[in-house]
């Protein structure tokens, strides 16, 4: 005989999630019907054939393209310069004594900051969106590093010694592996900013990419095209979460395993 | 059959502790610490808390370099510690071959698992799903694949229950036989150094006040008059009884 416990289960807990969702678009397809939502809001519906149309003539493709080509970039940059710095600095005392004052000054100042700066040096090429969005995401990485680095269970680097272990095979099978869940707090931080940077740096200084197709909406007026660029934002972001989340449940499956067997 | 290279003319002893002295801040834990390890000998090391065995084994161990006078290891030692630190993003066998060029998937892994108690556990298991004892014997398997002449032993068995404590203690008997190998045991247990060793010493005030090759008859009775009475001995020396 079975006990069933009276839970609700996922399937209708998702059901209950997108109950608002659905009765705000239901409600602002109703008010823009009546129109009272002239010139503020155009209708769900003309949305969606701003978005059809952008599609089709492929300038969503190549925004969005040239958008999420400059936030990958600039994210795998600041990722790997942030975790190299943080394992230096979380090794090495040398290291976090040069480096690490220095950087966490650093990591205190708005990189927005920058911006007009950037502009001047690098123009509004690919360049200075790319730097900004490296800079932002590498002090998450490097602080989370660093200090997990640091804090790496002696009793696992003593095991090391009595196992004869290289510096390679420290770094590989202990540094790396213990480090590895505060790394993926960083990379939440780190793809949220990236797309943060990515929006505001679109918007101020851009001659292509996603921000650049709303901010030339605005010059038109084009509230429809506005408030496609905003869902591209948010469904970005939305992916960047689930994807990062994904890859954290892979690679620290060792730490849910009481919980599968 | 490989020549033992043990028995032959040289039985140097396998770990050679002189005059070793070493203190924290005004507590001097070992002070002139004299010591020997002949070949295949199994020496346990009784002492009340705080009194230094496991900053000697240790020192034997190479973990602790900041000292004074002269250690001499002359043997692979595989080294096992009072909680089996196994690493816990590694699967079991990765865990047993760590940093012994022998590959998780080799024979040998299985062997091992078999030879320590293991054969129901998956290689690829991780080690959250072990329970105390048998994470102690996966951390007994990644010793012996890498063939060690000598076991230090740091309570390894301190944090189990009683009767997984004696099944473990029986395992390391015959796992000692059967490799012939020399070990330094430090323990709180007075029996369990009597049933595993074939000396024991006891250091008090930093120095050893005792030092004597047990001559009990094998197998080693818990209840026999000569080992209640060498149990006895003991714990009064502790300064128990």
């Amino acid at each position: 005989m079975t006990i069933t416990a009276k839970k609700p289960t996922v399937r209708h807990e998702s059901i209950l999630g997108i109950v608002i969702p659905l009765s705000a678009l239901v409600l602002w397809q109703l008010l823009a019907s009546l129109g009272l939502l002239e010139d503020f809001l155009p209708a769900p519906v003309r949305v969606g054939q701003a978005l059809v149309d952008l599609v089709s003539d492929g300038r969503l493709a190549d925004a969005l393209l040239i958008s999420l080509l400059r936030a990958v970039t600039g994210l795998v940059l600041g990722v790997a310069i942030g975790s190299a710095l943080g394992w230096f600095c979380g090794t090495s005392l040398l290291g976090s004594a040069l480096l690490n004052p220095t950087l966490q000054a650093l990591r205190a100042l708005p990189v927005l900051a920058l911006v007009p700066l950037f502009i001047l040096w690098f123009g509004i090429g690919e360049l200075s969106k790319i730097l900004m969005i490296a800079i932002a995401t590498m002090f998450p990485i490097y602080v989370n590093v660093m200090s997990a680095v640091s804090n790496v269970d002696r009793k696992y680097l003593e095991l090391a010694s009595t196992l004869k272990l290289s510096r390679w095979q420290v770094l590989r099978r202990i540094h790396l592996p213990a480090a590895l869940p505060a790394w993926f707090v960083g990379f939440r931080y780190s793809s949220g900013f990236a797309l943060v940077i990515l929006v505001i740096s679109e918007q101020v200084n851009a001659d292509s990419g996603l921000g650049y197709l709303m901010t030339e909406a605005r010059t038109y007026y084009r509230l429809d095209v506005i408030i496609v660029g905003i869902l591209i934002y948010g469904i970005l972001g939305v992916l960047a979460d689930r994807g990062v989340a994904a890859l954290e449940r892979r690679a620290l499956r060792w730490n849910d395993a009481v919980v599968k067997a | 059959m490989s020549t033992d290279s043990v028995t032959g003319a040289s039985a140097r002893p396998v770990v050679n502790v002189k005059g070793v002295s070493k203190a924290f801040g005004d507590n001097q834990v070992l002070d002139n610490v004299d010591i020997e390890i002949p070949p295949g000998e199994f020496v346990s090391i009784l002492g009340r808390s705080g009194t230094g065995k496991s900053t000697l084994l240790r020192i034997i161990a190479g973990l602790d370099t900041e000292i004074s006078g002269n250690i001499t290891v002359r043997a692979d030692a595989g080294v096992m510690f009072q909680d089996a630190r196994l690493l816990p993003w590694l699967s079991v066998a990765d865990n047993i071959v760590l940093g012994s060029g022998v590959r998780p998937d080799d024979p040998t892994v299985r062997e091992l698992l078999t030879r320590v108690g293991l054969d129901s556990v998956d290689p690829a298991a991780w080690p959250k799903t072990l329970s105390g004892g048998q994470s102690q014997r996966v951390a007994l398997a990644r010793v012996l694949v890498r063939t060690p002449r000598l076991l230090l032993l740091d309570e390894p068995f301190g944090a189990l229950d009683a009767l997984t404590r004696i099944r473990m203690q029986r395992l390391l008997g015959d796992v000692r036989e059967n490799y012939h190998l020399s070990a330094f045991l430090v323990t709180h247990d007075v029996e369990e150094a009597l049933v595993l060793s074939d000396r024991i010493v006891i250091l008090d005030g930093g120095k050893l006040i005792f030092d004597e090759i047990l001559r009990l008859p094998a197998p080693r009775e818990r209840t026999s008059p000569d080992f209640t009475a060498k149990r006895n001995e003991l714990l009064r020396l502790l300064g128990v009884a």
